[in-house]
């Protein structure tokens, strides 16, 4: 019997297949998106040489960057230097929208999405809001940060007990700084600031 | 890079993995534009990721998971946005005979936690173990999300095609 609802499931799905015409248009947005990837991947590939050679690379704007509303578009950025220079190496900011006026949950959704799709994320983490080369996320951090993304909810939270600081530089050069206390509530930059997640129980 | 990976072009991406990514799209959204709307969404993320697979193996189950993930994305944001403008409706209006009739009626008849389930089981020949992987669930829950499922496919088809 199941065999035979496997077949029929099977036969039914068979006959769904996308338009020709939607894949002949979908192999040229993605040969251009493919041409346009391989030079950004190239310019993060010099910046990533830049981050590693830095002995000690300091944090020097207090707020991290994602950027969602009107308002945060030139407001803020987050600058890297290098030791002793005065010069800035880094500069990561989300110039551009992605998307304008994401409600919690869908920007939440948003970051859970980038991080598990992009895999060259670099997750550093450090007990103050200053990050040094080589100070990766363990997994069981990553995989924690990924499942109060995935399930969590958001809350107003003022207390902060044991907290750690992450900053995530994703492949397209972005940079994205939280932190987490008590395992549980990760508080990252939004249109309101802050806006605090917590872990489902 | 990692050893023997194997870099696929535009071309050959879409002719893999296209219909794949799209069916598992239609069966849990029941849409053609929406199930286009994932399909280049998922193939774009992947571009943009610049990831090496060694072999093809690890590439359908990572374009799954992307799947997965996207999908239950856009049904979260697609539920907060109930809204449906007038080119839509004259789109449904200009185009009232669906190509997959029959699947579309088992997909609305089956309820929407169980359609990605069944269908990576069956369709795909994904393990419990596997499913669980993608859709980041235990493996209890897919159990029980699968028998479920079954038994509601089951009644469904029997009503479509006298099973």
């Amino acid at each position: 019997m199941n065999d035979n609802i496997k077949t029929i499931y099977n036969d039914m799905v068979e006959n769904i297949t996308p338009d020709k015409q939607f894949l002949d248009s979908l192999v040229d947005v993605l040969e251009k998106e493919e041409t346009t990837a391989k030079k950004r991947r190239a310019d993060i590939h010099v910046i990533r040489r830049i981050v590693s050679a830095a002995a000690c690379v300091v944090i020097v704007a207090g707020t991290a960057v994602f950027a969602v509303s009107q308002h945060q578009k030139s407001g803020f950025g987050v600058t890297i230097r290098q030791g002793e220079s005065s010069s800035p190496v880094l500069t990561g900011r989300f110039d551009e929208q992605e998307k304008p006026g994401l409600l919690k949950e869908e920007y939440i959704a948003l970051l859970y999405d980038r991080l598990v799709s992009d895999s060259k994320t670099y997750i550093y983490v450090n007990n103050e809001n200053v990050f040094t080369d080589e100070q990766y996320a363990s997994e069981a951090e990553k995989e924690n940060i990924l499942n109060i993304l995935k399930n969590g909810s958001s809350v107003v939270r003022t207390e902060k007990k044991n907290k750690k600081y992450y900053m995530a530089v994703f492949s397209d050069g972005k940079i994205l700084k939280f932190n987490i206390s008590d395992e549980s509530y990760m508080e990252i930059p939004s249109e309101e600031i802050f806006l605090t997640i917590e872990k489902s129980s | 890079m990692k050893k023997n990976a194997v870099e696929l072009s535009a071309r050959e991406l879409v002719d893999k993995y296209a219909a794949m990514i799209y069916r598992l799209a239609y069966t849990r959204l029941g849409s053609n534009a929406d199930a286009e709307d994932i399909t280049q969404e998922v193939l774009l993320k992947y571009i943009r990721a610049g990831k090496k697979f060694a072999d093809e193996e690890h590439r359908k189950a990572w374009l799954l998971k992307v799947t997965s993930n996207t999908v239950v994305s856009y049904v979260r944001s697609q539920k907060r946005d109930q809204r449906v403008d007038l080119e839509e409706i004259e789109e449904v209006v200009a185009a009232p005979e669906n190509r997959h009739s029959d699947m579309k009626y088992v997909i609305e008849q089956l309820p929407e936690k169980y359609r990605m389930v069944i269908h990576m089981f069956y369709y795909e020949e994904l393990s419990i173990k596997e499913i669980a992987q993608i859709t980041g669930n235990s493996e209890g829950t897919v159990k029980s999300q699968l028998s479920r499922g079954r038994e509601k496919l089951k009644t469904i088809l029997g009503e479509v095609c006298n099973v």
